[in-house]
This record gives C-alpha cells, sequence and structure tokens, in this order.
C-alpha cells in the first residue's frame, strides 16, 4: 500500500497512529533550506524527464531507461547508480517538478527568473526571504557558499564564506599573516575592547537615528553583524568554515553550520564533472557524468542529514528541505557540435522535511514544452490548469517555512500537493 | 562632436537616422526637482561625493571651506572633477555597470606563456580595458560618444604585450594604444576585455553580444523581455530555431533588431574559445560569415550601415544612448535602478548632457547636484520615494580610502583582496563579481563586517609602523610620537582632526573621552602603539565610516 496524500489526510483524521516519518517532524518556522545549484543547464532528458525517450523529435541519453522507484519516473542509466541509488533510498521524501517554464534563454535572466521569481534587478532569492523570516538571533542565517545571490531587504541576513576558506582565514587572522605589506591583526587585549566599545558606539548611533530611517536601519544591521560576528568566534574552534571546492566540501560547511543551529539556509552550487560545466553545447554527454556526480554527492547529503543531529536533538533531516534546481534545460535535439543549446523549460528537485514525497509533478509535451498543472491537485489539467513558473516553485519553497508568498510571487501560488 | 558624425558617415553608403533635435520641453531649464529630502550637511555631502568621484575622503581643507561656507561646495566638487583620480575611480565606478571585471576569461596568463606572478594584473588588465577607455573620454572632458568612435583603447603593458597595441607612450602604465589588427574604430567595441566577457556560444551567432551592447549602452534590456515558446516543433534544434527567430513574429519581435545587430560582430567570431589566435585578434575575414551564420547583414534597428564601424556611429548618434548615459550615472551614484517615476528628471539630465558637449562630467555633476543624490533622508511624514539615503561603502572605495589615509593596500601574492573572488573578499565585503553578484551591496552584513574588521586592522597596523615605529610619515596622526599622550596638544589635535576627515562629523566630547580610555586602556597591555592601532582599528571600523 501507498501512502498517498489522501490517504494520509484520512488515516490522521481517524486518528490512527501513524509514526512520523524521519524526516517530516519540524514545524514549517524551524526548517532549514540547502539549495544546491547545478550551475549552466541541464539537460532533463537524462534524468528527470523519461517520457523523452519515446519522442522522437528528442535526443535523449541514448543508453537510458525508462524507470520508476518510490514513485519518482526517471531516466536509468546502468552507469549512474548514483542516480538511481537516490530514488531507491530517497525517492519517498522526494518530489520532481517538471516544466518549469523560465522565460528566458540567457544564463542571468534564466537564474533570476528562477532564483527571484523575477526580473526585477532589486529583489531578494527564495534563500534571503527565507532567512529573513527566520529566527532573528540566527547568527550566520544565509551561508552563500558560491554561487548566484540576489538580495535587497534582507541583504544582512547573506553571510558569503567564499570557496578558498576565505571565511575562515579572516576569522583566525591568517588573512592578514598572507598580506605583502607585513601587518598584524589587533591582539585579543586590544581586539576585545575595540570590539565593546565599537558595538557601543554603533548602539548609540542607531539610537540617535531617526527611528525607520536608512541609518537607523544602516546601524542596527551592522550592530546585529558585529554580534554575529562574536557568536561565530566564539565557536570558531569547533566550526569548520573553510571549504574544499567539490560540491561535498561546500554542503559540509553547510550542514556544520545548520547541526549547530547557526543558519536557516545554504547555498551551494555544482559546476558540472570536473568543474566542466552544465552548459553543454559542445559535447552533452557530459550530462551523463554530470548527474552521475551530482547524485553521489545528493546520496552523501542525504545520508549526512539522516545521522547528523540538529540542535534539538532531532535529525536535520527532520528540519530540512533540499532544493536542486538548474537555471535553464537543454534543447530537445541535439546540435551540430554535439551538444544542446539552452531550452526555456527545466525541472527542479524538492526533497525532504514538509515533502510530499513519491511524485512528480508536471511533465512535458510532445514539443518538450511545459504540460499545466493543477496546482491542488499536481495533475496535468490541459483545461484549466497553469503553467509552472519560478514563482510557483519559489512559492512551494515559501510556504514550506510558513512563508505567506503573496507578497514575493503574487499571483503564483505554491504547488499545494508538493506540500505534505 | 555629433557634426563630425555626420560628416564621417555623409562619407559611406549608410542609411541612418538624422540626429535627433533637441525636444524644448526637455531643455535643461524646463524641470525643477522637486525638494523631497533632508539636505545631508555640507561637510558630509562633500565626503559621499569625494568617495564617490575619486575613491578618497576629502581632506581637511576642503571640509573646513564647505563648513564655513556650504555655497562652496559646488566649486569643490567641480575641482573633484578635475582631480585625475577621477580617472581611476570612474573604472571602479563602470565595473559595477559592465561587470567586465570578472575573475575568469577563456584565457589565461598561462596561454600567454606569462609568470604566474602575472595571474592577476592579467585578468584586471583585461577585464579593465573596456572601462579603462571610457574613463579616459570621461575624464578628459571628451564626448562621451567616444567611447563607441574612438580609434584607439587603453592599454597598459602587460596588454600591449600580449595583444596586437602599440602606444607612443613609453609606459607600463594605462596608456591610450592603438590596435594593429585593422579592426575597426568602435572605441569599447572593439575590446577584447569585452567581448571576452560577453562571449558567444557556437550557435548563439553573437546575439549575446547585440544583447549585451543594447542593454549596457541603450539600456533597451532584450533579456528583459520574457521568452515564452509556442507550441512549435521546430524549436528542437538550432535548424528549427533559426528558422524560427526569421519567421515567427513572437521570436522576430526581438530578433529582426536583433540579429542584424549581432550581425556586426563577426570579425570577433571564433571557432575555438580557448585558443589564443582566436580571441586575441580581429578577423576582418570573417565579417561577411554574418550571412553565412545568420542569413543576413548589419543594420541597426532598421537602418542599414556597412559593418561594425557604422555601428559605432550610429550608436553614437541614438537618442536612446544620450539616455542610456544618463540613467547609466543617475543609477551609479544613486545607487538604484532608475524607474518609470524618474522619467522627468532622467529627460532632465539628458538634457544637459547634450547641453554640455556630450561631457560624461557635466552628467556627474548634474547628478551629485540632485535632491536625491545630497539625501540625509526623506522630508518629515514623507517617505523614502525609493531612494537609497545611506549607502554601505563599496570594497574599491574602501580600498582607495584606507590606501590614501595610511599607505596600506591589501595584497596577497599580488592579488587585489579586496578586487576579486578567487582568493579575496571582493563580494565579501559587498562587491560585483560581474556574474554571481550583479550589484553592489547596499546594507552590512556579516561577512562585510568580518572583512571589514580585517582591513582596519591592517591598515592601522600599517599606518602605526609607518608614522610611529619607523617615522616614514605624519599624514594622518601629525605631530604625535610615541610619547603623546591624551591631554598633549598634538594628541588630542590629532583625533579630532582625523575623526572630522574620517566621518565629516566633529568629534563629541563623550567620544573623545571613550578614545583616550580605549588608548590608555590598551597602551597598559600591549604599549603605545598597540594603543594607537586599537584607536585607529575602532575609527576605521565605525560604521560612519563604512557608510556614505
Amino acid at each position: 500500500m501507498t501512502w498517498t496524500r489522501r490517504r494520509w489526510l484520512q488515516a490522521a483524521a481517524a486518528g490512527l497512529l501513524v509514526p512520523a516519518p524521519l524526516w517530516a517532524a519540524a514545524a514549517p518556522t524551524d526548517r532549514r533550506f540547502l539549495f544546491v545549484f547545478a550551475r549552466g543547464g541541464w539537460d532533463q532528458s537524462f534524468c528527470f524527464a523519461p517520457e523523452m525517450l519515446s519522442l522522437s523529435g528528442v535526443q535523449a541519453d541514448p543508453d537510458g531507461v525508462a524507470a520508476e522507484l518510490n514513485g519518482i519516473p526517471f531516466v536509468d542509466n546502468s552507469l549512474r547508480p548514483n542516480v538511481s541509488g537516490f530514488f531507491r533510498a530517497y525517492g519517498d521524501r522526494t518530489a520532481v517538478i517538471n516544466g518549469i517554464e523560465i522565460r528566458s534563454i540567457a544564463h542571468e535572466m534564466c537564474t533570476r527568473l528562477l532564483l527571484t521569481g523575477s526580473q526585477d534587478p532589486v529583489a531578494d532569492d527564495w534563500a534571503a526571504i527565507l532567512a529573513g523570516h527566520g529566527d532573528p538571533g540566527l547568527t550566520l542565517p544565509h551561508v552563500q557558499v558560491v554561487g548566484p545571490s540576489f538580495s535587497d531587504l534582507y541583504t544582512s541576513k547573506v553571510v558569503r564564506v567564499g570557496l578558498a576558506g576565505q571565511f575562515a582565514s579572516l576569522l583566525d587572522g591568517t588573512a592578514l599573516s598572507a598580506s605583502d605589506l607585513a601587518v598584524a591583526a589587533l591582539p585579543v587585549t586590544a581586539e576585545d575592547p575595540v570590539a565593546l566599545m565599537l558595538r557601543d558606539r554603533t548602539a548609540a548611533l542607531q539610537a540617535g537615528s531617526r527611528s525607520g530611517s536608512d541609518s537607523e536601519r544602516f546601524y542596527r544591521e551592522y550592530g546585529q553583524a558585529l554580534d554575529a560576528l562574536a557568536d561565530v568566534q566564539d565557536q570558531s574552534d569547533e566550526l569548520e568554515l573553510s571549504v574544499s571546492g567539490d560540491l561535498g566540501g561546500q554542503i559540509e560547511l553547510v550542514l556544520s553550520c545548520f547541526e549547530r543551529g547557526l543558519s536557516r539556509c545554504g547555498f551551494v552550487t555544482h559546476d558540472g564533472w570536473q568543474d566542466l560545466g552544465w552548459d553543454t553545447h559542445g559535447n552533452n554527454a557530459l550530462q551523463h557524468d554530470n548527474y552521475e556526480e551530482l547524485f553521489e554527492a545528493l546520496n552523501v547529503l542525504m545520508a549526512e542529514l539522516d545521522s547528523r543531529q540538529g540542535p534539538s536533538g532531532d535529525p536535520l533531516s527532520q528540519e530540512t528541505v533540499v532544493v536542486v534546481f538548474s537555471e535553464m534545460g537543454r534543447t530537445p535535439r541535439i546540435n551540430q557540435s554535439g551538444g544542446k543549446d539552452h531550452w526555456t523549460f527545466t525541472s527542479a528537485m524538492l526533497v525532504g522535511a514538509g515533502v510530499q514525497g513519491g511524485q512528480a509533478v508536471g511533465a512535458y509535451d510532445d514539443s518538450v514544452f511545459g504540460e499545466p498543472v493543477d496546482l491542488a491537485s499536481g495533475a496535468i489539467d490541459e483545461s484549466g490548469g497553469v503553467r509552472l513558473t519560478g514563482g510557483h516553485l519559489g512559492a512551494t519553497i515559501l510556504a514550506l517555512a510558513d512563508v505567506d508568498p503573496g507578497p514575493w510571487t503574487g499571483d503564483e501560488g505554491p504547488i499545494l500537493s508538493v506540500l505534505d | 562632436m555629433s557634426g563630425l558624425i555626420w560628416l564621417a558617415l555623409a562619407c559611406t553608403d549608410a542609411v541612418v537616422p538624422d540626429p535627433p533635435a533637441t525636444d524644448s520641453a526637455t531643455s535643461p531649464d524646463s524641470w525643477t526637482e522637486p525638494v523631497r529630502f533632508e539636505p545631508l550637511p555640507a561637510p558630509r555631502l562633500l565626503r559621499r561625493m569625494s568617495l564617490d568621484l575619486l575613491g578618497v575622503l576629502p581632506d581637511l581643507d576642503d571640509l573646513d571651506r564647505v563648513d564655513a561656507d556650504p555655497d562652496a561646495l559646488a566649486q569643490v566638487r567641480d575641482d573633484l572633477l578635475e582631480d585625475p583620480r577621477l580617472e581611476d575611480r570612474l573604472v571602479q565606478l563602470l565595473a559595477d555597470r559592465f561587470l567586465t571585471r570578472i575573475d575568469t576569461f577563456p584565457l589565461s596568463h598561462r596561454d600567454y606563456e606569462l609568470e604566474d606572478t602575472q595571474e592577476h594584473p592579467f585578468e584586471l588588465a583585461v577585464g579593465e580595458e573596456p572601462l579603462r577607455l571610457m574613463a579616459h573620454v570621461a575624464a578628459q572632458d571628451l564626448p562621451w560618444t567616444d567611447i563607441v568612435t574612438a580609434d584607439y583603447t587603453l592599454a597598459n603593458g602587460l596588454l600591449r604585450q600580449v595583444w596586437p597595441l602599440t602606444s607612443t607612450d613609453d609606459t607600463d602604465d594605462w596608456a591610450v594604444s592603438t590596435w594593429t589588427d585593422g579592426r575597426p574604430a568602435v572605441g569599447i567595441l572593439a575590446s577584447n576585455g569585452l567581448w571576452w566577457r560577453y562571449a558567444t556560444t557556437p550557435f548563439n551567432y553573437n546575439r549575446a553580444r547585440a544583447a549585451a551592447v543594447s542593454r549596457l549602452l541603450l539600456c533597451e534590456d532584450y533579456l528583459a523581455r520574457p521568452v515564452t515558446l509556442t507550441s512549435s516543433p521546430t524549436l528542437a534544434d538550432e535548424d528549427g530555431t533559426e528558422q524560427a527567430v526569421r519567421e515567427d513574429p513572437a521570436c522576430l519581435a526581438c530578433h529582426v533588431t536583433m540579429d542584424p545587430l549581432a550581425a556586426a560582430f563577426f570579425g570577433f567570431w571564433w571557432f575555438d574559445i580557448y585558443d589564443t589566435q582566436e580571441l586575441t585578434y580581429y578577423h576582418p575575414e570573417r565579417e561577411p560569415y554574418n550571412e553565412v551564420f545568420l542569413g543576413m547583414k548589419t543594420s541597426y534597428f532598421g537602418h542599414p550601415v556597412s559593418g561594425l564601424a557604422e555601428v559605432g556611429l550610429a550608436i553614437a548618434a541614438d537618442t536612446r544612448f544620450r539616455t542610456c548615459a544618463a540613467e547609466t550615472v543617475a543609477e551609479s551614484l544613486w545607487r538604484r535602478p532608475v524607474t518609470v517615476d524618474d522619467f522627468d528628471h532622467v529627460q532632465h539630465l539628458r538634457a544637459l548632457f547634450e547641453d554640455g558637449e556630450l561631457r560624461l562630467k557635466v552628467l556627474l555633476a548634474a547628478v551629485t547636484d540632485s535632491g536625491e543624490y545630497g539625501a540625509d533622508g526623506p522630508l518629515e511624514g514623507d517617505d523614502d520615494h525609493g531612494a537609497v539615503t545611506v549607502r554601505l561603502i563599496t570594497p574599491s572605495q574602501l580600498a582607495t580610502a584606507l590606501a590614501d589615509l595610511t599607505g596600506f593596500t591589501w595584497t596577497t601574492e599580488g592579488f587585489e583582496q579586496l578586487g576579486n573572488d578567487d582568493r579575496g573578499y571582493r563580494t565579501m565585503a559587498g562587491g560585483v563579481d560581474g556574474v554571481s553578484v550583479t550589484s553592489p551591496q547596499l546594507s552590512p552584513s556579516v561577512s562585510q563586517a568580518l572583512v571589514a574588521r580585517r582591513v582596519a586592522e591592517a591598515a592601522a597596523s600599517h599606518a602605526v609602523r609607518q608614522e610611529l615605529l619607523d617615522d616614514e610619515s605624519d599624514a594622518l596622526l601629525p605631530g604625535v610620537d610615541l610619547d603623546s599622550e591624551p591631554g598633549d596638544a598634538a594628541f588630542d589635535s590629532a583625533l579630532d582632526s582625523l575623526v572630522w576627515r574620517l566621518y565629516a562629523e566633529r568629534q563629541t566630547d563623550a567620544e573623545r573621552e571613550e578614545l583616550n580610555a580605549l588608548w590608555s586602556h590598551v597602551r597598559g597591555t600591549d604599549g603605545a602603539d598597540g594603543a594607537w592601532a586599537a584607536v585607529l582599528t575602532l575609527l576605521f571600523r565605525d560604521p560612519r565610516m563604512l557608510s556614505t
């Protein structure tokens, strides 16, 4: 028997004592979000859209076969064991969203549209919004390891750490000892009173500013940043804030912050197998290697989320949503260089806490355009459904955090069937 | 200069639009900015101007002058516009707009067999090449149209070593240089730096470049128009796509003008993006490839032109180019995107620009004169109208301001640490990397505060060594030595002056007492040099120092 959403609700209404699944215990307001970005544009026909294998107009993975595990239809390939392994182990926690229309074919604009739902050059991305609506006491609300970032109202929540251990080297002062000009950090005997006085000065400036003014906000946010810095400094011996460049290293940094309760969001980027990228204009076969490497890291991530505890003492998987996405898809057919070009429809995955797993929402039609979807049921609805967009994806992510998406996505509401 | 453009065009067979007449409705005197903001005190406005235009804090004489006579501010600002440091500063301002100062280009220093010590200088030089040309045009008071018509670029010794460039200036510094590979005289449109940043893929056929030119120089952003594919199976591959962009009205809405513009750039076409020869040289023999790949000749928004050279001239004659210059300066100095609400103001700026013979300094002066630029906040009871009245200092401003104050420049193995992200701290400090982060940060954050802490400590450490230990300078703390103490005239005067210089605000008695207490406390544990390092670090980390 499969636990459908309806059946789950029926069971709950009947008072059946169904044990909560491991991954769905945290309240939405406590959830953490890890964004995994496949930079460059993935080919959905290599993974998320097995229906493309049978379309004559699509040149999909030549060795791929249609498969389904735990309710997730996908393109299987025996040389990509990590993909099938992921859906075998975690498909029941995974919702695949297909046919998301981006409405652009340029990397920069696609990234902006998918991450903010807007063309507005001044907008917050989903992670920044989530961080801005999280516990205001978080030290590092949104850890941006590497990758695109858009922020406006919630800029102060975004913490960039750098891909070469920059945050750690600044924190421990080695950044200064490496300077070409010989300089020294302040000794603790001097730094402590400086930090104290700086905090007092900043508070005084804030108090002297007109309430609600830019000045007041600037001083308040600077004061918060100073407080957070002090917190991080106190925990620096335990934190692993330097990072190796690969996806696993980036993820490890974010998990380190999650398990200490320092952060609500993290953002990591996969630049493809051997950093050759997902933007495979010249050799689409790289998509195969890219997916295998990406899912290898995702398998490790999920195992770590299950085995590591959050600050509440529960496994991190109970309170973490993993968002896996790429800014665009790739054309149905191979070009003259053996690659594929940009396509304005793509797929994404939501995995973990609060996600109704074991389902693929949306689909691609024969022209590899997104099919319209009924947001409530998730079913294809050619008459009354809507084409999914980055706004719908964002609204769903915000809803998973119990943040009202309305101010950010307008009429583009959450895909309700994805919400557990 | 406009006359020269039309004279040049008259020598060709090109059919280009007539130069637009200046609309009397938007003449410089016909519009007055509404009063919507509380103005900054003159010294603080001078501080903002000095950081924006020169990247340094104002000197004490100018602060005293405008403090005594706020009306002197206009003259001081005009002096800033004639300062030789303006050119370097404009490079930074334009970098945040043109996004060419990225960390990784298709080619690296090794492709030219340069030493690894040249890695960062090479990346910087490539990204700055088009910016330097624009900054040169602005600083030398040349017509802004020269940025698309000039028969030269700016290059340093490194670029002249590896690219086909020559200069009559015998210097390794940036200097006017001439391409020797026969590329057209189109200013930045002939720039390797611009086209390495805005590359093209094999089946994009320079469209990305056309879109970039339109966005950057005309403020017409094709990418802002939604791409909604209709149900056409022909889009499945590049042949079908090429057919669609020529026949499908939904595609043609953009491509009918974008593609003929893209057709102009085939002299910069490459067959191997990682091949040094391909990317280094202009290929005039490839100009006709536009008809092979795009199936069309070059034209400029419906007006046939003979090639890239005339595209430069057509852009220079385009009214949108002037409006875009006004928007560029306004957005860079207001630190926000312009909106439809700014229409009248932008038109006013354009009219001033045209009246001022298209010199960018006219726009810089006009925008810094605006009420929004000089705002301390909205009027009591009013909203902020979207204005940004407190801005986070940018990493480049912080770097140059501290270098000017203390002599400290933060490099590690030759990398400017506030100017790159491979090893440095540019975006952590709130800056733009040109790819992942494309607009400067406006508010403080943890990573920004951490960078500020370390750069403050470093600059303070360097200053103490220079001024007190090695006695090589007394610019920052004149008359002070390691025996000076609070209450000594030199000590008190130096601190008062320093606070005035850093924040354009007079030090209060309470602040003075705090600093004296900090100095005395730290001297007890770390000596007088340590005490000064602590005091300077505090002053450099003060939020008033980190904002403009």
